[in-house]
């Protein structure tokens, strides 16, 4: 153990300088986080609103009117053209500038008023399915609503009507409160910010580690260190260190805008957070010395970046939720550290949970950080040897 | 186009960052001859070279490579020259074959020549069995012939040669000039950078190179005669006591390592029977004491 | 001045450097046939088997007729029937479950009575739009529940009148199962041709480079032009095999429906191709040192192609400023392109801008990276 700390400091010293002296590295390391965080940010938005409606009343009565009114009135829907024909519904679909029809049929009022059944024709454009899903059950509300408020005027009516010695008229109205927790304003942002932090770690964290030590075995030097009285232990030690320290100056600085800037609710410990971020970091970091001893040029270290990270950003449930997928690839997530990420992050950001909930997923994440850093240094001392 | 003199610069000079890496250099190459630039690393010599090739531009000063402005217009020269990079620059995933095919097709060399010249350069490198193996595979003296191979495969009139026998081994060193030679009998002029001194003896003329500028131009004969300087060889047993005492003789101007010999420079006055006295005074047994000629590296640091 | 002898040598060398390199190879070959698996069958937006506990303090048959009708429906599975306020906080904290049906004491009586009633949904809003989802579906089986409770009260009182004033057809156009896949795999290619593009050609300037081969290159006639269309040449070409590879997959294993014409999209795909891989060059050419051309190929082709093409994230509620950058990022209108002619089976009748701005893109990307190269060291 003597001399342990003294040589990896030796080799931390002259990673930092090699690091922060190249200008370029230093823009590497925080501009491209905090691009695409603000980016990311404004554009990761599911949340739908304002869809482009057209019309077609063939009514044209005020009891037609009002119905139409209950869409615009919502800021889900807005009303942008009347139809006069139902053809010109063709192009307005077709060309994307509107989503949804609503046709109303000549007799919509007479019906109402009878008490019969009256027909609305509503046609959503499909293309963007989750959307359409939600369109959907805005319809189906707004529809829904509309039909009971119809009820009760009926009943009213009906009562005013009736005589005292009929039975009375009983009915109720079943309401549904609805309490979101975690996500009161069911901003989809609130969703992916946190969950882009975790993407941004794990992509930054393995591809500058494994292009950073590919580099140096390049252009040769790594030959050179080798040769000194520095251990394949304290090499890597070295090497890793700096780039953790790069993770938690991002983790503070996405941290900072996420919360200040975009205003996404942090609920729960810091001191978490930076805990977290440790564990994080261990299979991220790990991955990414693997990759460089399986990489001879830093081209190679890239694409077996991308190759690594593809996937696991799909299979982390940062936009797709696991339990949709097959059972096969659930199974696989299973060693996907980006999804344990994406967990712990989200419990932290929006649930304010802590250890108590989320000490299996960081178990995990230490598993998985010893595996990686394991079978890397079963290949670095086979190549140094 | 027949002129006297196939390189001519001009106070050529490139500054990185403030550093004159060359320095108003002034120096001619004639047609047909073989020109050394030897010098240190850092001296200014690849800088030179790039800025002839083409490849890089000048701050300030002007130079014509075979009649052609060079530093005004690059690409004018580049028809005519073949350059060789300091550090090699084929591609390594690519066979030998076809990187010289590329090369070919990239001075749109027409097929029939190119046949002939790829066959004859074949032969004279000893690359033949080595057609279908990757660049990258290829020894160090290897990976130079076929650089010279792409680099001559479109009959340039001049070369550019950056350190191109550098880490090579001295069997294929030996190799690659005799190709050199080869090509001097068809009038090729070749410009030739090597931190070997002792190449820099196998040229018409040498240039000797330092800090950006050139310290002198002629033959090596003539840079000998020009700088006088008598150079005595020892071979004794205590080099460094031996080096101490003769360093504190009036009339030493300095003395050097060489291998396991000393090489003393001396002013008019000294000669070898006064070192022989000063090392028996100082007890130092000796097996000779002989002037010699002045290697180019003698004179290099008599100079610098 | 241009010799097409030196483009094809170019192009030739390139095209035995990809090959000859496995591992980008894998990545190019790979990664879309891997993403088009993942997202044709295991990704999927389509909210199913929600997770819910229910909270019943009535305990009458009501009230399990009630529950009955959400575990009747796909949408939520009821994993458990819980006692107390806490367990409900509990699951939802570990993520046992997203959502709580918590339906209070006197439900059965209330209703029998005549007196409102209220129901709790409480919805884990994490996932904010699977959360919008299920609320919805949530909603609806309440207001059924409702409408139904109120016309049998209006027909046992005799009253004529219809269960349901207003019947509501919907229907949905152009991809009618609504099939996330079916929206999903048109926009993927474009993100799939757009990323590979942008990271193949994003190297293959800096190493030269980096390497010394560039010097040795530039020491010789071979104009920029040449050097340029030379190597895009080659990668449109592997850029090609995989968007036909891709639209193959989508179509005969995926079912994606291809109601537009094919040679259009072919076409157009060559188009986008190029300017992508332009662009790809160009950062290239910028860069200059390999991390840092990686860097930026990650900010240039990736990330606008997922975020800001209208892929996954529609670009109509983006704020204006973000609005205005989506004009540049040419993987938008490609979107737009293959779900044009994939789901809507139009042509250039209704694509013409998209087709026309594609071009220019393109057309510019090229120029910028002829007028950047500089065969010159520094």
């Amino acid at each position: 153990m003597n001399g342990f700390f003294e040589r990896v400091g030796c080799i931390l010293r002259k990673e930092f300088i090699q690091i922060f002296r190249d200008k370029r590295m230093r823009v590497i390391i925080f501009i491209p986080p905090i691009v695409q965080l603000i980016v990311f940010g404004y554009a990761a938005n599911t949340d739908v609103r304002h869809v482009p409606t057209a019309v077609y009343d063939g009514d044209k009565t005020h009891v037609s009117r009002e119905f139409v009114e209950r869409f615009d009135a919502t800021e889900y829907f807005d009303v942008t053209h009347s139809l006069m024909s139902m053809d010109e519904a063709d192009a307005l679909m077709d060309s994307g500038k509107v989503s949804t029809v609503i046709f109303i049929e000549r007799g919509f009022a007479r019906h109402i008023t009878a008490g019969d059944e009256a027909e609305i024709l509503i046609v959503i454009d499909g293309t963007d399915s989750s959307i359409a899903s939600v369109v959907l059950g805005y319809v189906n509300r707004i529809v829904s609503d509309y039909s009971v408020s119809i009820l009760v005027t009926s009943i009213e009516r009906y009562r005013g009507v009736l005589s005292r010695s009929s039975p009375p008229v009983i009915y109720t109205n079943l309401e549904m409160t609805e309490r979101v927790w975690y996500n009161e304003e069911l901003k989809s942002r609130n969703f992916f910010i946190p969950g882009i932090l975790g993407l941004l770690l794990s992509l930054i964290g393995v591809m500058l580690t494994s292009m950073a030590i590919v580099k140096e075995r390049e252009i040769g030097t790594m030959e050179q260190l080798i040769v000194t009285p520095v251990r394949s232990v304290e090499l890597i030690i070295g090497k890793l260190l700096p780039f953790a320290l790069i993770g938690y100056i991002d983790v503070v600085l996405i941290t900072a805008i996420a919360t200040l800037w975009f205003r996404v609710p942090f609920d729960g410990s810091i001191l978490f957070l930076f805990l977290a971020t440790a564990f994080f970091l261990l299979p991220t970091l790990g991955l990414g010395l693997f990759i460089s001893t399986v990489s001879k040029t830093q081209q190679e270290a890239m694409m077996s970046t991308f190759l690594y990270f593809n996937p696991a950003m799909l299979l982390s449930g940062f936009v797709f939720p696991i339990e949709s997928m097959p059972a096969m690839i659930r199974a696989l997530t299973v060693i996907n550290p980006v999804r344990y990420m994406m967990s712990v992050l989200r419990g932290i950001f929006l649930k304010g949970t802590g250890m108590a909930e989320l000490w299996p997923d960081l178990l995990a994440l230490f598993l998985l950080g010893v595996l990686t850093v394991g079978l890397s240094s079963v290949r670095f001392t086979k190549r140094a040897k | 186009m027949t002129t006297e003199y196939a390189i001519e610069t001009r106070g050529l000079t490139r500054i990185f960052d403030e550093v004159r890496a060359v320095d108003g250099l002034d120096l001619t190459v004639r047609t047909g001859e073989i020109f050394g630039l030897i010098g240190p690393d850092g001296a200014g010599k690849t800088t030179t070279m790039r800025m002839l090739a083409g490849v890089m531009a000048a701050d300030g000063g002007k130079a014509r490579v075979l009649g052609h402005d060079v530093i005004g217009d690059p690409e004018s020269v580049k028809r005519d020259i073949a350059y060789m990079s300091q550090r090699f620059g084929l591609y390594e995933d690519l066979t030998v074959q076809e990187n010289i095919d590329f090369y070919a097709e990239l001075y749109l060399v027409d097929a029939e020549e190119k046949k002939e010249r790829f066959d004859r350069l074949m032969e004279f490198s000893r690359l033949s069995p080595f057609t279908g193996r990757l660049a990258g595979k290829l020894s160090g003296g290897m990976k130079q012939k076929l650089g010279l191979a792409c680099a001559l495969i479109h009959t340039p009139k001049l070369l550019l040669l950056d350190e191109p026998t550098n880490g090579v081994d001295p069997v294929s060193r030996r190799e690659f000039w005799k190709i050199l030679y080869e090509l001097l009998q068809e009038g090729v002029t070749i410009f030739v950078s090597t931190p070997y001194m002792d190449e820099a003896d196998r040229c018409h003329r040498v240039g000797i190179m330092d800090d950006g500028k050139l310290l002198i131009a002629d033959t090596p004969l003539g840079i000998r005669e020009r700088i006088r300087l008598s150079v005595i060889e020892i071979f004794c047993d205590d080099g460094r006591r031996a080096q101490k005492a003769l360093e504190r003789v009036r009339g030493v101007k300095d003395v050097v390592f060489f291998g396991d010999k000393l090489h003393v420079s001396v002013k008019e006055g000294v000669d070898e029977d006064t070192i022989r006295g000063v090392l028996t005074e100082s007890n130092i047994a000796f097996r000779s004491v002989r002037s010699i000629v002045p290697s180019l590296e003698d004179i290099f640091f008599e100079l610098s | 001045m241009i010799s097409i002898r030196r483009i094809r040598a170019v192009a030739k060398k390139e095209r035995l450097q990809i090959l000859r390199d496995t591992r980008s190879l894998l990545l190019a070959l790979g990664i879309p046939m891997l993403m088009l698996f993942l997202f044709g069958w295991a990704l999927k937006l389509d909210v199913i088997d929600v997770k819910t506990v229910v909270f019943d303090q009535d305990r009458s048959s009501a009230s399990r007729a009630f529950i009955e009708r959400f575990d009747a429906v796909e949408y939520f599975d009821i994993v458990s029937c819980i006692d107390t306020y806490d367990e409900v906080e509990r699951s939802l904290d570990r993520g046992d479950a997203r959502a709580a049906v918590v339906i209070p004491k006197g439900f059965s009586e209330d209703i029998k009575a005549g007196r409102d009633v209220q129901i709790q949904l409480i919805a884990d809003g994490t996932d904010a739009l699977t959360a919008q989802v299920f609320i919805g579906y949530a909603s609806a089986i309440v207001t059924d529940f409702s409408q139904d409770i109120i016309s049998e009260s209006l027909s046992r009182s005799g009253l004529a009148g219809t269960g349901r004033p207003v019947n509501v057809s919907v229907r949905v156009w152009y991809n009618p199962e609504l099939e996330s896949k079916n929206f999903i795999v048109p926009g993927l290619i474009a993100v799939i041709m757009m990323v590979i593009a942008g990271l193949l050609t994003s190297l293959t300037v800096a190493r030269e480079w980096e390497r010394g081969t560039m010097e040795q290159l530039i020491s010789t006639p071979i104009t920029v032009p040449e050097l340029v269309i030379g190597k895009l040449i080659s990668y449109v070409e592997l850029g090609f095999i995989d968007f036909v590879l891709s639209v193959l997959v989508g179509t005969l294993i995926f079912g994606v429906p291809l109601k537009g014409s094919v040679i259009l999209l072919l076409v157009l795909s060559v188009i986008f191709m190029i300017g992508a891989m332009s662009l790809g060059m160009f950062i290239s050419i910028v860069a200059k040192k390999q991390v840092m051309a990686s860097q930026m190929a990650i900010l240039a082709t990736f990330l606008p192609s997922f975020l800001l093409s209208g892929f996954v994230f529609p670009i109509a509620t983006m704020p204006l400023v973000l609005q205005g950058i989506t004009f540049l990022v040419s993987a938008r209108y490609f979107v737009t392109i293959l779900k044009g002619i994939f789901l809507k089976g139009v042509g250039l009748e209704v694509l013409w801008i998209e087709g026309l701005l594609l071009c220019a893109f393109t057309a510019a990307m090229l120029a910028l990276s002829m007028a950047r190269f500089k065969k010159e060291l520094t």
